[in-house]
């Protein structure tokens, strides 16, 4: 059964369409864009990001609770309800763990229930997802891998991969950091190393809730400081009245 | 007495109380080989880190081979499409994040905890010093929340929601914060919602309609950072009522951090019911022990009651308001908080303070009031379980490996002692407020104990 995936793009630095239906069953991206390990990683890329907006139309397996593949022919991000309903996320055919405790009874029926009435809407529609890959402090010999997305259900899957085992991701000479999906291969800019951290974490759902925090304490520190104010001229009308 | 010598005295009790607690905790750890420490660990966890923090990239040591649970647990979880994933449910109110997520832009927890503990400390300072406003103790009174030991054992957890909330709800109790306090105690109910019970304090004075009025005030700010705010801000915002009934405590069965407890457990509940759990811990001395025990503890709570009746002056007058409604709070949100730690201590700050600073009008039974807050405020959890081991001689295995320590019992005894006296200080109120419609006197409210 074949899954249909649509990235479309967030920003004017990607290269992709807007909305770029992947048909399962493509080929991988070529060998020389994807099978060695980015230098960045290796050599001082501390973060590394990568937004896209996913719909999966028609999960692969109804036996297997696959939620989401960028790939059917492995090498490719896929994250998977296993038998003990627990979200695992692989990479190619490495297992990143369980790290993601069980999932609510409720999203396992919806889930279901969303695959037998799936027809031709889409299973997640335009699910927001972030995957990280981080570079660990205590050995440079591994990163983390971390896919967020905006469904509160498939959020902070984690797992810790040796570098050598990232083959999927590329650095092109324009310095773009690639992850291969099907047929195509999706692009972030990075910029210069080190730059990235910062650009990844100014993501824009939380950066948004940070502005709109620090907007909100600097309204309530203009109540306090007015208060202030208030104070001091009322408490100078009644020096004036004295004197 | 004036301010500073009761300022200085209190400091001092605290040292002493501190030192005593030190030696006791250290002669204890001699005589009866116990490993259990009265002070917080300030050492490294596992090499995986804590399991309460979250995703392994907010695994980072951030002083030394230290881990700032708390802090670092909600910097991850704002940094997130939501703060509330499903598998880490979040024991905050929505408000938290939208006061604190202005920590998402510093690009580190470590940088981040850097600013936010500057700020307690800062901050801290100006409260104290907002409460003392006289030259000379002003300079002090930022000892005050620098020997209170809460406030280190929150930073320890980098629970900034505690010190923060309850360094608002002090500030709003000063005379200069009086027009505003219906948003800063909003927010501080939001940073912590067991500081909830602080909303006794809109009663402390004013008319009804001036009560109405600032309610709605704190309502409207309370709702806008509550409800309002995160649904115009975040995707997945609606979940979080779910969420919040999820809180440790409030359901039965399992708790937030994915413990899952038939049993009470001491360290994830209320004091009161630590307090009854740690009836049931020593069960296994039999029940006229036990019944003995309990009937020390009260015949404890009877003597500074009645000590303190005593010491009370016959023809005393005094109006029961802001500062007493401060302890019943204070010791309410201990006594009931869900979360029993130290750093929920943070609330009885509100009633010291108010009880030592020149803003606190004259209240009955002050001394006791504050020899009691420096009883439960000190590091006073000495490990209970060698000593009892070897005093009674138990059964191997009837003690459970959650037994309680010294504190578990000191805590909320000396809490319910202070509400019983906050009770009696209403009825003389009540009574001599009576007396003074039918004949009136002249109170003298300056009159020391």
């Amino acid at each position: 059964m074949a899954i249909t995936i649509a990235v479309s793009s967030r920003g004017k630095q990607w290269d992709l369409p807007a909305y770029m239906p992947v048909i399962a069953g493509q080929e991988n991206i070529g060998a020389d864009e994807s099978t060695f390990v980015c230098t960045a990683i290796k050599d001082g890329l501390k973060r590394s990001g990568l937004v896209f907006d996913l719909s999966v139309f028609i999960p692969r397996d109804q036996n297997d609770y696959l939620v989401f593949d960028t790939s059917p022919n492995g090498n490719a991000l896929s994250v998977q309800v296993n038998e003990q309903r627990q979200f695992v996320l692989y990479f190619g055919s490495t297992d990143f763990g369980t790290e993601i405790t069980m999932p609510s009874p409720e999203f396992v029926s919806a889930l279901n229930q969303q695959i037998l009435n799936v027809g031709s809407n889409p299973v997640f529609d335009k699910l927001r997802t972030t995957v990280f890959l981080t570079r660990n402090n205590t050995s440079t010999e591994t990163v983390s891998i971390e896919a967020f997305t905006s469904s509160p259900f498939l959020s902070s899957v984690v797992g810790v991969i040796p570098v050598s085992s990232i083959v999927n991701v590329a650095c092109s000479e324009m310095r773009a950091l690639g992850i291969g999906i099907t047929g195509s291969k999706v692009e972030i800019d990075i910029g210069l190393t080190g730059r990235t951290s910062k650009a990844s974490s100014l993501h824009p759902v939380f950066f948004k809730r940070g502005v709109a925090s620090l907007l909100t304490l600097v309204w309530l520190m203009c109540l306090w400081l007015t208060r202030e104010e208030k104070n001091s001229k009322s408490s100078n009308k009644a020096e004036n009245v004295h004197t | 007495m004036n301010g500073t010598a009761k300022l200085y005295q209190f400091l001092i009790a605290v040292l002493v109380l501190s030192t005593m607690f030190l030696i006791a905790q250290t002669a204890m750890s001699s005589y009866f080989d116990s490993s259990s420490s009265t002070y917080p660990y300030l050492i490294a966890e596992g090499s995986n880190g804590p399991d309460d923090i979250g995703p392994l990239e907010c695994k980072t040591r951030i002083l030394g081979g230290h881990y700032f649970g708390d802090f670092q647990s909600e910097y991850c979880r704002m940094r997130q499409v939501t703060p509330y994933p499903i598998d880490r449910p979040s024991s905050y109110w929505p408000g938290f994040y939208v006061i604190s997520g202005l920590l998402v832009l510093f690009p580190s927890s470590v940088s981040a905890f850097r600013v936010v503990m500057l700020l307690a400390f800062v901050f801290g300072t100006y409260v104290m010093r907002s409460h003392f406003v006289r030259k000379d103790l002003a300079k002090l009174a930022p000892l005050l929340i620098f020997t209170f030991f809460p406030f280190w054992f929150a930073i320890d957890r980098g629970n900034y929601g505690w010190i923060f909330g309850s360094l608002l709800v002090s500030l709003a109790t000063t005379k200069s914060a009086r027009s505003q306090r219906y948003w800063i105690i909003a927010v501080a109910i939001s940073l912590k919602f067991p500081l909830a019970v602080f909303g006794l304090l809109f009663f402390a004075d004013g008319s009804w309609k001036a009560r109405f009025k600032e309610l709605s005030k704190f309502f409207g700010i309370f709702v806008f950072l509550n409800f309002l705010f995160p649904v115009l801000q975040w995707s997945g915002a609606q979940y979080w009522p779910k969420t919040v009934l999820r809180v440790q405590g409030l359901m039965p069965g399992e708790s937030s951090i994915g413990v899952t407890s038939g049993d009470f457990d001491l360290y994830t509940r209320s004091d009161i019911h630590a307090l009854l759990t740690s009836f049931q811990r020593f069960s296994f001395i039999g029940e006229f022990k036990l019944i003995a025990f309990k009937a020390i503890l009260l015949g404890i709570i009877a003597l500074v009651i009645f000590l303190s009746i005593r010491k009370l002056s016959e023809h005393e007058n005094r109006n029961w308001g802001l500062v007493e409604l401060s302890i019943v709070s204070g010791c309410l949100s201990v006594l009931l908080s869900p979360f029993s730690f130290s750093y929920g201590l943070m609330a009885l700050l509100v009633p010291l303070v108010l009880l030592l600073s020149p803003q606190g009008d004259a209240v009955r039974f002050r001394n006791t009031y504050l020899m009691l807050l420096a009883v439960s405020s000190v590091p006073n959890a000495i490990p209970l379980r060698s000593m009892s081991e070897l005093l009674f001689h138990p059964i191997e295995g009837s003690m459970k490996a959650d037994f309680p320590d010294l504190g578990n019992f000191l805590i909320p005894v000396s809490l319910i002692t202070m509400l019983l006296l906050v009770a009696y200080s209403a009825v003389l109120s009540y009574l001599s407020t009576k007396e003074t419609q039918h004949n009136p006197v002249v109170a003298n409210v300056d009159q020391p104990q």
